[in-house]
């Protein structure tokens, strides 16, 4: 773009003097900006000097750093397996409670007595049973205790075909308050067998 | 062999390179300060960048590889070290770049190393509204009356896009004068 051109594309500007743009230099600026950007550059060249001999690093360092941080990576990924053996699982212990009551409700009900029945019961149904083989010896059908119905044994016991002694009554059923009198020797083993026999059988073994 | 090449071999022999290198500043450093001036308007932000300019020639000069011409290579160096500063600075203060160069054309008014008159002034704010590309092919253009295939290889920007540049940032200065 020629200065006429200017002129008709941008007049304002084409007036303003190319010749006096207003930027000043300090006086001798020129004659000493070489020597400066010398000093400079040989400031620079000794800073350099000094750092590259002041720090310094062992013999064949940059050959064996390679290895040396493959070896602490690997150490490393052991360690984190090693350490990973001893945890738990996040939020272990929040979930815990929930699954352990899940197993019990998924649990069959266990009844409470089912020890002591097994220790009082069973040896008087057992006895019951062979007793009963015994006298229906003619009945060629196997016996078995599922196959002896409560009543059978009720009215086994209600026979006097059994001595039970108090103290285990009590023992077996803790929470049945006693008179001292019940403890004591004037209750007749009539006297208690009929109490058992008062007593729905069934509903005292399943309430406990 | 040319001047310019007989320059950089001398420039890269550890023997002359001294000597070699004064040489160069003595040719290029009023032309590299006055471009460098017109981006970073003040003398001595100019004077940090022209000594930067020269030390990273000194240090690069072995990476040159003669495909564009020396001073042409120079006047790169020249520009990305000014643009560099400008970005800094304004990083510095926490401004944009547009707002920087607007504060330091406003604070040329208070600069005793400048002394345009209020239409220079306005001028110099005029350029500083422009794209930084358009600034510079204003400045090297305008002021420098650089030819447009040398510019090409400093900016490295073909001669016809330079030309279209050139053309809307004076069609934006003049708007810009008129409306001041």
């Amino acid at each position: 773009m020629k200065n006429k051109d200017l002129n008709k594309i941008a007049p304002k500007l084409s007036v303003i003097s190319l010749s006096k743009t207003g930027f000043e230099i300090p006086k001798n600026y020129f004659d000493t900006v070489e020597d400066a950007i010398i000093a400079k550059l040989k400031a620079d060249n000794l800073q350099n000097k000094i750092n590259s001999k002041t720090f310094k690093t062992p013999k064949n360092y940059f050959d064996s750093i390679e290895n040396i941080v493959i070896a602490k990576l690997k150490a490393e990924v052991i360690l984190d397996k090693n350490e990973n053996l001893d945890t738990i699982p996040i939020d272990y212990f929040e979930t815990l409670e929930n699954k352990v009551i899940s197993k019990i409700k998924a649990t069959p009900r266990v009844i409470s007595l089912r020890r002591k029945f097994i220790k009082y019961v069973a040896p008087i149904a057992i006895a019951a049973s062979l007793l009963l083989v015994f006298v229906l010896n003619n009945t060629p059908a196997t016996v078995t205790f599922d196959s002896i119905a409560s009543s059978e044994i009720e009215s086994w016991i209600d026979n006097g075909n059994i001595d039970i002694d108090a103290l285990s009554i009590a023992s077996l059923y803790p929470e049945i308050e006693l008179n001292d009198e019940m403890y004591s020797n004037s209750l007749t083993n009539e006297e208690i067998l009929d109490y058992l026999y008062e007593e729905n059988f069934e509903d005292i073994i399943y309430e406990n | 062999m040319k001047d310019e090449e007989l320059l950089v071999t001398q420039l890269k022999n550890p023997d002359t390179q001294e000597q070699a290198f004064r040489n160069l500043m003595s040719l290029y450093k009023e032309r590299l300060y006055w471009h460098i001036r017109k981006i970073v308007l003040s003398h001595d932000d100019t004077d940090d960048v022209l000594q930067n300019t020269f030390i990273k020639v000194f240090k690069n000069i072995h990476s040159f590889k003669q495909n564009s011409k020396l001073y042409s290579w120079m006047y790169r160096i020249a520009t990305n070290e000014a643009i560099t500063f400008i970005n800094k600075k304004a990083k510095t203060k926490n401004l944009d770049i547009s707002e920087l160069q607007y504060k330091m054309a406003d604070d040329l008014q208070d600069d005793h190393n400048y002394s345009g008159d209020e239409i220079q002034q306005l001028l110099q704010k005029a350029i500083v509204t422009l794209p930084q590309k358009q600034q510079l092919v204003f400045n090297m253009k305008y002021f420098d009356e650089m030819k447009y295939t040398d510019m090409s290889e400093v900016l490295e920007t073909s001669v016809g896009a330079l030309k279209a540049s050139y053309f809307h940032a004076v069609k934006k200065i003049e708007q810009f004068l008129k409306s001041h």
